[in-house]
């Protein structure tokens, strides 16, 4: 889920974006939402979406050298992590012997593994995008909607830049959603 | 929950656009698929009812955490919302008829939005 947290970051601002108030302003929250974005997430907030709002700027460093002035920014931001036990929406992406995978905002791949959805079994299509998992009711291919419980989260992955989740579909609830209209029960 | 963020990201997306030097500036790939993501499901659209909403979650004295599931996913059932999140029941926090009450409240914000 969404959350918004504080932060504070350095932010280093150039020798030539140095001028009128507004101009070094705007050259900071360029350079922090920069540096924000850079950094895509981190271990204790999740992936970093948003800067929101800046709370306090202090320091004003000027390094030796360049003539860049270094100013320490407190700001909030809005991230998004998922929680172990949270039910979320989530779209398929793909579809495999194993099981699927979902995206979820900024999570591009949250696996839910053939055990985690009793009752469905598996049937290869022509070609990967025609994969599906089939139940009595309810089918599950590429561009279904899914409601899936989180059942664990990795820590952050600094190569890859993301984390990796496990989710499963055994529950109350939980399953192929259909529509707007009404949803589809996996008990 | 996901339709306050909504809000929040559609205003920094026009902010984001203006900031930039270059108009094609890229927007990050975070940011993009969680405005994508909350577009798609946020459950209320008017500012209003979002608040309102939001009041409801938390006049029930639910955490955070319960806030937003419920104000994510709009369970329509008793059943439902104490299979989505159990913890709602613990401890007597909140019998049947409290857990009505709230999902018909959030309901009708639904339908009058």
């Amino acid at each position: 889920m969404f959350f918004e947290v504080e932060m504070r970051r350095s932010v280093m601002v150039e020798p030539h974006e140095l001028g009128g108030t507004l101009q070094m302003q705007r050259a900071m929250l360029r350079r922090l939402i920069k540096d924000v974005e850079k950094e895509v997430g981190s271990d204790e907030y999740g992936f970093h979406v948003a800067v929101t709002t800046v709370n306090g700027v202090s320091g004003g460093k000027i390094q030796s050298g360049t003539g860049a002035v270094v100013f320490s920014v407190d700001f909030n931001c809005i991230v998004f992590k998922l929680i172990e036990d949270e039910v979320v929406e989530a779209e398929v992406v793909s579809t495999g012997q194993q099981g699927f995978f979902v995206s979820c905002g900024p999570y591009a791949s949250m696996f839910i593994h053939r055990k985690e959805m009793t009752g469905f079994s598996f049937q290869p299509g022509p070609s990967p995008e025609f994969n599906e998992w089939r139940d009595s009711g309810s089918v599950i291919h590429p561009k279904s909607l899914v409601r899936v419980r989180v059942k664990a989260h990795s820590i952050w992955d600094p190569k890859r830049k993301t984390f990796n989740v496990a989710g499963t579909l055994n529950g109350d609830l939980l399953g192929v959603v259909v529509d707007e209209t009404g949803k589809d029960d996996e008990d | 929950m996901n339709a306050e963020v909504s809000l929040v990201l559609q205003r920094k997306y026009e902010q984001l656009q203006q900031l930039a030097d270059d108009p094609s500036a890229q927007i990050s790939q975070v940011f993009e698929k969680s405005l994508q993501y909350v577009r798609r499901f946020s459950r209320y659209q008017n500012p209003d009812a979002v608040k309102q909403v939001r009041e409801v979650l938390t006049r029930n004295q639910l955490h955070e955490f319960e806030v937003c599931v419920i104000g994510n996913l709009c369970p329509e059932t008793v059943e439902e919302a104490k299979a989505l999140v159990p913890s709602i029941t613990k401890r007597g926090r909140m019998d049947d008829e409290k857990i009505e009450t709230m999902l018909t409240d959030l309901a009708t914000i639904k339908k009058f939005e």
